[in-house]
């Protein structure tokens, strides 16, 4: 069997960067929102980078306690982990949110329909 | 050292307490057993494809965790049933997909159509250099023509790489003359594929 544990590991890592359940589906919103990389960021190995990639995302109500066991896991500074953790998740819900035209068409076709509704 | 089975059973007992750290457990422990399995049960099957069977079985049962009947198997025989299943799976496509490139002929279209997913520019690539082994000569001629052929069966789109490939680039009348050659590689490609 050629495929060493770390080589599987990196293949795996990119794989889930496709599913939502996964740290790892939040590198890319993170890479493209501040142009540089997490191992960076995190002074961390790229082995524990693609660790962090197959862990499955923290739960809001358990953050402390899940963040432990993560940074545990895989080598990384508790601190650190955390606030490169709320970032992502924060440029991931931004980068889901609709456009801000569309938001404004919202707001505007709402605005009109009350005008309406005073006219009549 | 427990045996693999009971680690993997300790380890879904973990995912479903709730673990955030047992995903990557189960990635490191089974990733290359399951791979294994594949290559040993599904005969013809590549170590690309069964390590990618592998991945997709480990993956799939995170994402529903719920489909795993620890009461019918052990999550050891679950995941090289999934991964095996779908190595035969990817097999027969493979070689279904090469017994039409050889036997009943081939489109031009259908390699330049979706060159966007990654997932098809590999098969494209695989059917790309298929064709080329088996009728490239046929199809182009000259070098020139050969580089554009590649380029053709790799989906390019763009007029420049073409006038490069052709040692036209910058050349006023550059777009003509690539579709000039474009068109004369595609018409000897219909001519072999009505052949076969």
């Amino acid at each position: 069997m050629s495929f060493e544990p770390k080589t599987s590991l990196s293949r795996a890592a990119e794989r889930v960067r496709r599913s939502p359940l996964f740290v790892g589906s939040l590198f890319d919103a993170w890479e493209g929102a501040f142009g540089t990389g997490i191992a960076g960021a995190l002074e961390a190995s790229p082995e524990s980078v693609d660790a962090l990639a197959l862990c499955i995302r923290p739960r809001d109500d358990r953050w402390a306690e899940d963040i432990a066991e993560i940074a545990g896991a895989c080598s990384l500074d508790e601190v650190r982990l955390a606030a490169f953790l709320r970032q992502a998740l924060a440029v991931a819900l931004l980068r889901t949110a609709a456009p801000v035209d569309e938001a404004l068409d919202g707001r505007l076709l709402a605005a009109r329909d009350r005008d309406e509704d005073d006219k009549q | 050292m427990a045996a693999l089975g009971e680690r993997l059973n300790e380890i879904h007992a973990r995912i479903l307490a709730g673990s955030r750290t047992a995903s990557l457990d189960l990635f490191a422990e089974a990733a290359a057993p399951v791979t294994g399995h594949v290559m040993q049960k599904v005969p013809g099957v590549t170590e690309d494809e069964a390590h990618d069977c592998a991945l997709n079985a480990i993956m799939g049962h995170l994402e529903n965790t719920q489909i795993f009947d620890q009461t019918k198997s052990s999550l050891w025989t679950y995941l090289c049933m999934v991964a095996a299943a779908d190595g035969r799976d990817a097999v027969d496509n493979r070689r279904n997909r090469d017994r039409l490139m050889e036997k009943d002929g081939f489109n031009i279209e259908l390699w330049g159509s979706h060159p966007n997913k990654q997932q098809e520019d590999i098969e494209n690539r695989r059917d790309a250099e298929k064709i080329m082994r088996l009728h490239g000569d046929t199809i182009a001629t000259t070098d020139a023509e050969r580089r554009v052929l590649a380029l053709m069966l790799e989906g390019e789109r763009e007029v420049a790489p073409y006038a490069t490939a052709l040692g036209l680039e910058g050349a006023a009348n550059a777009a003509a003359e690539v579709k000039k050659v474009k068109d004369r590689i595609s018409l000897r490609m219909k001519k072999v594929g009505d052949e076969l």
